[in-house]
């Protein structure tokens, strides 16, 4: 794996040929109905609160339980979900999405327009803390036009609208819910999803079991869902493995080859747009010279990176923020490793004699403080005397991220092109750190999102990467595939790059 | 022992306790970010953070926030959990009652085997049994219980041999056998290592006590050996043990911070790392409260044990 510039068609030959078959391509057979599938995971259920959580597991748990208007599918398209269809205005400014009819929460009333109305009102509520806000906020009215239509005013135009509205924090609340004391849906979840909430035990399982009123009446095929945590992984790999557990959700790169290996399992790798990037700040010393970010660029082997970190389980990345999986991205060039230009540059830039500068990771997850103890090394040729500073997370987020000037960040995929530009890079972007204001790019974008007109938004966006590129505010250095493994009786399990939709009302087991 | 010497002793307790809390509500705050930055964790914008801080109260003033708690506590409302939404007190309870059948499983196993091992030791003195005992109880003790655990799960619980499940939880009012099952690879983990601590101190004190001028006495009145051991020696020398037994209770809780982790065993030592990496504080506060109260009313009920054993211990 060591051609950077594959497409999404080779990459699944690669992994094909690799013996590891991604759920997408697997023949499924005929499903049959009935069982349980116990989901191992290592990540605390910590609320159900669907407009509000943000951990690995609780996303695989709201799928279930809950519906949106839309759901991204596989090919990073918006789906039908509690929405049958939608239509935009030809600005993009208006949006209108018809509700599939009879639908229902899981306690039997009927979830109509006002819900979906409710839902979005409470997102856009500040005090709700709604990860969901800031993708939303474009979002001036939303109005039942009739216990089947909801239609949207936005502010500004925005053509990828309907993915929006599939983020996992979207999902549609009912307005009873939303009118009483918000922490009631922490625990107790009343949404539309394929399953229901039987047993919710944050230190031990939770369990869901089939909703019998799904508006698709042939699924879920599963019976119940048991997800298990284990926190240590020697443990829940060891289950997973003895047969104990049908579905471990998350497996570890160093792991991966073993558990790929065993008899019985299948193990899944996606490729994934989530990253690791070095964040400089740009309006101050030293990183205020396009040199010296050059010369940290050229000094980093990303190859080498991608074997020692991931395993070979991702693939290399030249600092555009845009993976292949992304509709609009383009090839921008790759910075060559090469320590002893990026030494001249260093030297160019007015650092004869080497740059010593403190690097800060968090130590979680691990791969923060791996790809900076790497990063220090393979640098130091090229004249970067680099110290790594590792801290707990909690001191990283409160006193380094967006606050220092060279530390690690993390960062999972988007759903959109401007969904990752106004994440991190544009002037007003929600988590901008690294204070790189550029006009044009900030343009590019802004216009990018309001145009509908394919081939524009194509040229527009191939010009804000490159601009990234030229500019190179941050080093992203490789993106991390997704990993999970399924026992062979389970079909159909599957991860959304994104690893946000997991479609387990599609899933299946061989035996019963 | 007086009354007065007891009130003593568990207003001490109780002082003991209000310092712990008062310590580990200090550190917590003096660290920097708090419970609703790791509830938001990067994805959360300053208003957003404002907003959860309103909710969990965490904008107050520290004195304001530790004697809410404390006041609380003393009226008996332990508070809500920051990250989980539910009370403090039932997640305690709950926890609690898992770990002390953890606890209790291991400390019988431990007393089952070790004191006899202990035993045979002292009895066999210099043989090879005694040199294979004390082996595997500088081995028991010398390793760490993340190894020992991880050495059980690979070799008894793995898909090789699969004999035990590797970790979870199964309540034994839900099924007895569950229970037994998934509870005997944490339980022998703890065991291991305490095994080894209380089969020496057995060894050494029955050693000395088998050396005494009053066991020479009982052999020389032409006493069987079986009776000389059981019915002079073993009474002296378990004393001592006893005492230790009582005090490694804080080992145990030590230990299964780490054991119940690996074996997925939802507990308190669970708990209070979960506590910890989320900066829950109600939880932290109401976890170590419970540790510290077991730890110094353990510690009393062996010194009184010991002086109701042992004649000689008066406490005024």
């Amino acid at each position: 794996m060591t051609d950077p510039t594959f497409d999404r068609r080779s990459m699944l030959l690669a992994l094909a040929a690799g013996g590891i078959v991604p759920a997408a391509v697997e023949a499924q057979g005929t499903p049959r109905r009935g069982g349980v599938l116990k989901v191992s995971h290592s990540n605390r259920i910590a609320t159900l609160n669907v407009l509000q959580l943000s951990g690995p597991a609780e996303y695989l748990a709201v799928d279930m339980l809950y519906s949106g208007l839309t759901r991204m599918g596989p090919n990073m398209q918006p789906l039908p979900d509690l929405a049958e269809r939608w239509t935009g205005d030809g600005e993009a400014k208006v949006f209108t999405f018809t509700l599939r009819p009879n639908l229902t929460f899981h306690d039997g009333s009927p979830c109509t327009a006002e819900d979906v109305v409710a839902t979005f009102k409470a997102i856009l509520t500040p005090a709700t803390a709604s990860p969901a806000r800031p993708v939303l906020n474009m979002i001036s009215d939303v109005v039942a036009v009739d216990p089947r239509t909801v239609r949207f005013a936005l502010s500004v135009s925005y053509a990828d609208f309907p993915i929006s509205v599939a983020h996992a924090n979207a999902r549609i609340v009912s307005a009873k819910a939303l009118a009483g004391p918000l922490t009631e849906i922490d625990t107790r979840p009343n949404g539309t999803g394929p399953f229901k909430l039987e047993t919710y035990d944050s230190a031990r399982m939770t369990r869901l079991v089939r909703n019998e009123r799904y508006y698709d009446p042939t699924k879920p095929y599963l019976d119940a869902v048991e997800m298990y945590l284990f926190p240590d992984l020697a443990a829940e790999s060891t289950n997973f493995l003895s047969g104990a557990m049908d579905v471990m959700l998350e497996v570890q790169q160093a792991d991966f080859k073993r558990i790929a290996s065993a008899r019985g399992v299948n193990a899944l790798r996606v490729a994934s747009g989530r990253f690791i990037n070095v964040v400089m700040r740009l309006d101050q010393k030293p990183f205020d010279d396009i040199r010296v970010r050059r010369a940290l660029a050229m000094a980093v082997d990303r190859d080498l990176l991608v074997d020692l970190v991931l395993e070979g389980l991702g693939r290399p990345a030249y600092d555009n923020i845009l993976s292949p999986e992304y509709r609009y991205r383009i090839d921008t060039p790759k910075a060559a490793f090469d320590p002893a230009a990026a030494k001249r540059l260093l030297t160019e830039a007015g650092y004869p004699q080497g740059l010593k500068i403190r690097l800060v990771a968090s130590n979680r997850p691990a791969i923060r403080t791996q790809v900076a103890v790497a990063i220090k090394e393979m640098a130091r040729p090229a004249g970067f005397d680099i110290e790594v500073e590792t801290m707990p997370h909690d001191t990283y987020l409160a006193n380094v991220w967006r606050k220092g000037n060279f530390y690690m960040a993390y960062w999972g995929m988007q759903p959109t092109e401007d969904g990752a530009f106004t994440l991190l890079l544009t002037s007003d972007a929600a988590f901008e750190d690294t204070a790189w204001k550029n006009r044009e790019f900030d343009e590019a974008v802004a216009r990018g999102r309001s145009t509908l007109d394919n081939a524009e938004r194509a040229r527009l966006y191939a010009r804000a990467q490159e601009l990234i590129v030229r500019d190179t505010p941050y080093i992203i250095p490789f993106f991390q595939d997704v990993l999970t493994a399924s026992r062979d009786v389970v079909k159909g399990w599957q991860v959304h790059p994104l690893s946000r939709t997991f479609f387990t009302e599609t899933v299946w087991l061989e035996r019963r | 022992m007086t009354p007065g010497y007891l009130a003593r002793r568990l207003a001490a307790v109780l002082l003991v306790l209000l310092v712990v809390s008062f310590a580990v509500f200090a550190i917590t705050m003096i660290l920097p970010g708090n419970a609703a930055v790791m509830i938001l964790g990067e994805y959360a914008t300053p208003d957003q953070l404002a907003a959860v801080e309103e909710r969990l109260g965490l904008n107050r003033p520290w004195a304001v926030q530790y004697l809410d708690w404390l006041s609380g506590v003393l009226s008996g409302d332990w508070g809500m959990s920051l990250r989980l939404s539910v009370p403090v007190a039932g997640l305690i309870a709950a926890a609690f009652a898992n770990s002390a059948m953890l606890a209790v499983t291991a400390l019988v196993t431990v007393t089952l085997i070790a004191i006899p091992l202990g035993i045979a030791a002292a009895v066999q003195r210099g043989t090879l049994a005694d040199l294979a005992i004390g082996c595997l109880a500088y081995a028991g003790t010398a390793m760490p219980e993340f190894v020992t655990a991880t050495l059980l799960i690979v070799f008894l619980a793995g898909p090789n041999s699969g004999l035990f499940p590797a970790g979870g939880f199964v309540s034994p009012v839900e099924s007895l056998h569950g229970f037994i099952a998934h509870v005997i690879l944490p339980a022998g983990t703890l065991s291991l290592v305490l095994t080894a601590h209380i089969a020496r101190q057995t060894r050494s004190e029955m050693a000395d006590v088998l050396a005494s001028d009053y066991v020479r006495a009982a052999r020389l009145k032409g006493l069987a050996e079986r009776v000389v051991l059981r019915r002079h020696a073993l009474p002296n020398a378990l004393a001592p043990t006893i005492a230790v037994i009582s005090l490694d209770v804080g080992y145990l809780l030590g230990g299964i911070i780490v054991v119940e982790e690996i074996f997925a065993w939802p507990g308190l030592g669970r708990l209070l790392i979960y506590a910890l990496e989320n900066r829950d504080l109600p939880v932290i506060q109401g976890v170590t409260l419970v540790l510290a109260m077991v730890y110094a009313l353990s510690n009393l009920v062996s010194d009184l044990v010991i002086a109701a054993i042992d004649p000689r211990v008066r406490y005024a």
